[in-house]
């Protein structure tokens, strides 16, 4: 095996006894250090190999070591680990160890997957490219003058750089899918209230999944298999269904172009690879119609309103009175004290705080934040009315492809802009899939499919039918 | 005016509003009933308490008050170190009624109180203070209280005076105690703040009211620090103000006006709860009988309607009537346990410590009811048993015998008013009544207590 | 439009201490401005959906414990 074999084939040699999952480890160890100057990891695991050693006693032994046995599996840090640090890449939680594991964490542990270490990202998941990272800018594993995409931007590039086979990400307005189109990886956004959320921490709560990245289709698939399902610790996912298999095929399948996503102004780079995506689709028997989505010129407007309030409320608890960091409270008044302790959050978070304290404030309550949660609505009902008729949406993931480190730093408006094609399936709640399809001038672009809420496994499906016609 | 917002802890609960911790955290060392989800941690996501929908429900329609038919929960943003997210989540009517229970009316003696809302929310925690020159230069957190469920009402200012906000307590007390939703006589489990406004003036908001008692006086000084202001010319402006315990006076609150923006938005990690009609139902027949159906219930026993008012608002009271009365008796149990019982043991707290039990007031209308003692003799053994507790066959027995003697030295005041009339006037004549007495009771009578018997009639 | 006033007044309402005033300022202004475009969604009449549970999906009243904890206030600053 080297490190580019897919996760389902890892585990299948390491439970058949044909590696040692502390190969595996060793291995992918050996390529994190190989590819620090990526600066992919915040941390690392430094009980992978005694972990990796423990599924190759069950191998011996008989015993069953899971569907993940000696899988890497790298965890973006904003998902709470009890082993390793969970910064959220912010110097506001710099040394914060949880006191319990997310259930995704456990939930990937339990099937033997060997956690390699913690990935970095936008500071508390802020940002689309990963440059927003109290730790630096991840560099982008293709071409390391490129941004990686974000806020997984970690995750994604530890996966393209094979020092991960699958890795867990967060996927609030795209942050899993963009980084997987950046990086040339598959990334998955799950139905809302698929997954667990608990032990991720809050950003905009009421729209956000955790999501898998991976090098392949059915290592998605495979992820989600493992992580998907109802968790007594999130009241969420009290609808969450058993991820199907796979799908049915293509032929005959209706998917739906969406004209807002697609639009004249569209990068001719990923334009050409979005065309030849679409003509393979129609190749598989594929029914392909232009649709209309109007709420979608609305949609990332809403989702910053919304973004920004939860993110003003969920970042409130960062007080540095219960957990946080040293600073001596001689002299301080509590208020002026909490001020202080919050200069720690880096300026793109300290805007989204601010702009977060307008849109709920009493004085413009009706202005932003209930026409927000209207056109969310809106959008919602545009959208089931299209899954009555067609099976999925297709459209590019990024409207641009990857573009250079700093390049758009300097404009939040001009950034926002680069969410247009992902944020609907957060504001709808739909799961959402980006596969590698193509590149241009050397960089990889992503094709986006969305299906209809709990049609995870049938999106999957789809999903490979598309990598499967990828030159 | 006086308007009432209440806040009760559902301490019937066996854990928090969102969290597996206790529901009763007294007694506890600091911070040892919390876990990563009632202090905040990073990750962590509230799990509504279905049994607290349930008994928030439950109170809100015993004030009359609809449930919203979805429930949903929002966020209250405001940073204090006894809030472990920095905000509080709790409920608010922003899209149509989602509340716990919408508009309702309940009837207080002869008054209409509207209900504004029930709503559903978490306690924050507890602070202390020590050290420095005023004892307050570090803030103690004790979190063990934290995310505990509570219940607000919310009234409008239908309150005339303090005696009325405080039967208004009393009466929700009873409520939720009845329904197992609360022990209100737990320390801090039940806390109002009201709203006062005088001569149609600017309404002020009193925080910080920690008990039944307090209520009144806090209420009564207010209007009384308002009608003086106006008296002088001056205006009453709106604000937040916090009662003193100690001091016994209102102080004006040092949160500045802006801080008050809440920011209040829908809480998404709480799916909004569908209250279908089934599940309405199935609270509905769990409730216990009303205060108002019970008082009208009592009415039928040819009770008296403030008599019945009183008993039915009493949840203590009601269960020793229900256990004790026959139709026969109704009527004077209901005299004894409102009058004689109430009026010994005067506050809800006195009740709760009584010795009185169901038996011993029925066994006490029959001794009435069969004229084997007077009335009045009751009422002293009722107070005796209330304080004391006993053997009340014999206090009965007891106080028998003495009801004949009663009876007979009656009878010969009645017969001989010449003589009663000359002891009034000249005491040593008295002597001839306790010579008639002894013998109609042929020398079984004591000469002391029949002396003293007859010096009472005399009186009378 | 929001004022610069209004800026300072909630970063301190946040609690945040903003130090590039103008930058802060500027960028917060051109994000507000941007969410202003809902005003033109014509949306008025929409209904606010939500994701939606029976009561019987909710957590049962029991209690568990937790196990962590100090047996200790937690010392927050003097309250002014």
């Amino acid at each position: 095996m080297d490190l580019d074999t897919p996760a389902h084939e890892i585990a299948g040699m390491v439970s058949a006894g044909m590696v040692s999952a502390e190969e595996v480890i060793e291995r992918t160890l050996e390529r994190m250090r190989q590819t620090e100057h990526l600066n992919i990891f915040i941390s690392t695991n430094p009980c992978a190999i005694s972990e990796a050693r423990r599924i190759d006693d069950m191998v011996r032994t008989g015993s069953d070591p899971g569907r993940l046995a000696g899988v890497p599996v790298s965890i973006k840090d904003n998902i709470c680990t009890r082993t390793m640090p969970t910064t959220c890449a912010s110097r506001m939680l710099e040394g914060y160890v949880s006191p319990y594991e997310a259930t995704v964490v456990e939930r990937l542990r339990r099937e033997g997957a060997i956690i390699v270490g913690k990935t970095n990202l936008d500071e508390f998941a802020m940002g689309l490219t990963t440059e927003f990272s109290v730790y630096g800018p991840t560099l982008n594993p293709r071409n390391p003058r490129y941004v990686p995409g974000g806020s997984s931007g970690g995750s994604a590039a530890s996966v393209a750089a094979g020092a991960a086979a699958i890795s867990m990400g967060s996927d609030t307005g795209g942050s899993v899918r963009n980084p997987a189109s950046f990086c040339g990886v598959a990334g998955f956004k799950p139905t809302y209230g698929m997954v667990s959320r608990y032990g991720l921490v809050s950003y905009a709560n009421s729209i956000e999944q955790v999501g898998p990245l991976a090098r392949t289709i059915p290592d998605l698939a495979l992820a989600m298999r493992v992580i998907a399902g109802p968790d007594p610790r999130d009241g969420t996912t009290a609808g969450a269904r058993p991820v199907s298999d796979t799908g049915d095929g293509m032929d005959g399948k209706r998917i739906g172009i969406v004209e807002q996503m697609a639009p004249d102004s569209l990068h001719r780079g990923v334009r050409a690879v979005f065309e030849r995506a679409v003509s393979g689709l129609e190749s598989l028997g594929a029914i392909c119609e232009a649709v209309s989505l109007e709420m979608v010129d609305y949609s990332v407007a809403a989702y910053y309103t919304i973004t920004s309030t939860e993110a003003g409320s969920n970042l409130a608890r960062y007080d540095n009175i219960r957990y946080g960091y040293g600073l001596d409270r001689e002299g301080y008044e509590f208020h002026r004290y909490v001020t202080a302790s919050r200069d720690r959050f880096g300026p793109e978070v300290k805007r989204r705080i601010i702009a977060g304290g307008f849109v709920p404030s009493a004085g413009y309550t009706g202005r932003y934040f209930l026409k927000a949660l209207k056109v969310k609505s809106r959008l919602a009902r545009e959208v089931n009315r299209l899954f009555g008729t067609y099976d999925y949406l297709v459209s590019p993931t990024v409207p641009v492809p990857p573009f250079r480190l700093g390049e758009m730093l300097d404009d939040p408006v001009g950034l926002f802009q680069l969410d247009i094609n992902t944020v609907t399936a957060n504001l709808t709640g739909k799961p959402a899939v980006s596969v590698p399809c193509g590149t241009h001038d050397g960089l990889p672009v992503g094709v986006q499919l969305m299906a209809d809420s709990f049609r995870d496994g049938p999106l999957l499906g789809a999903a490979r039918a598309l990598e499967g016609i990828v030159p | 005016m006086i308007g009432l917002e209440i806040h009760c802890q559902l301490t019937g609960l066996n854990s928090k509003l969102f969290c597996p911790c206790r529901a009763d955290y007294r007694g506890m060392e600091p911070n040892t009933n919390v876990c990563p989800v009632c202090m905040g941690l990073p990750g962590t996501l509230p799990l509504l308490n279905a049994a607290a929908v349930r008994s928030a429900a439950a109170i809100a329609m015993s004030l009359n008050c609809a449930p919203g038919e979805r429930l949903a929960f929002f966020r209250k943003n405001y940073f204090y170190p006894d809030l472990p997210k920095n905000f509080q989540i709790t409920q608010y009517d922003a899209y149509g009624h989602t509340s716990v229970g919408g508009r309702g009316v309940v009837r207080l003696d002869d008054r209409d109180i509207r209900i504004t809302r029930v709503q559903l929310e978490e306690d924050p925690g507890r602070l202390s203070y020590e050290g420095g020159a005023d004892g307050r230069a570090t803030t103690l957190v004790d979190y063990n209280r934290a995310g505990v469920a509570l219940v607000e009402v919310v009234t409008e200012p239908d309150f005339e005076d303090p005696r009325q906000a405080r039967d208004f307590m009393n009466m929700l007390a009873d409520t939720v105690e009845s329904l197992g939703a609360a022990d209100p006589h737990l320390d801090g489990a039940m806390r109002a703040d009201g709203n006062v406004s005088v001569r149609g003036g600017d309404k002020v908001e009193i925080k910080n009211i920690n008990s039944f008692h307090d209520l009144e006086k806090a209420l009564h000084f207010e209007i009384t620090r308002q009608n003086s202001l106006c008296d002088a010319g001056r205006t009453i402006v709106q604000e937040t103000r916090h009662w003193d315990e100690r001091r016994r006076i209102t102080i004006p609150s040092r949160t500045k006006e802006a801080e008050l923006d809440y920011r209040y938005f829908l809480e998404g990690d709480i799916p909004w709860v569908a209250m279908d009609d089934d599940t309405v139902r199935q609270i509905r027949e769990a409730m216990p009988e009303s205060v108002m159906s019970r008082r009208d219930r009592y009415i039928q026993y040819g009770i008296a309607p403030q008599v019945a008012a009183v008993l039915a608002a009493d949840a203590l009271c009601c269960r020793l009537f229900e256990e004790s009365h026959t139709d026969r008796t109704a009527k004077l149990i209901a005299n004894l346990i409102t009058t004689d019982f109430m009026g010994v043991m005067d506050t809800r707290e006195k009740r709760a410590h009584s010795r009185l039990q169901a038996g011993h007031l029925s066994a006490l209308a029959g001794a009435i009811d069969g004229g084997s003692i007077t009335r009045s003799q009751a009422r002293t053994i009722l107070a005796r048993l209330s304080r004391d507790g006993g053997d009340m066959g014999a206090m009965i027995r007891e106080a028998g015998t003495s009801g004949d003697l009663a009876g007979v030295v009656e009878r010969v005041i009645q017969e001989e008013p010449e003589a009663a009339e000359r002891a009034r006037t000249n005491p040593p004549t008295i002597n001839h009544l306790v010579g008639m007495v002894m013998r109609k009771t042929r020398g079984s009578a004591d000469p002391q207590e029949t002396l003293r018997l007859i010096r009472k009639a005399l009186e009378e | 439009m929001v004022t610069e006033e209004e800026i300072t007044e909630m970063a301190a309402m946040m609690r945040i201490t903003i130090d590039d005033h103008a930058e802060y300022v500027d960028k917060v202004q051109r994000m507000l401005d941007y969410f202003g475009m809902l005003d033109s969604a014509g949306v008025d009449d929409e209904e606010v959906l939500a994701q939606e549970v029976t009561p019987a999906q909710l957590r049962a009243d029991e209690h568990h414990k937790y196990g962590m904890g100090t047996g200790d206030h937690i010392r927050a600053p003097r309250l002014g």
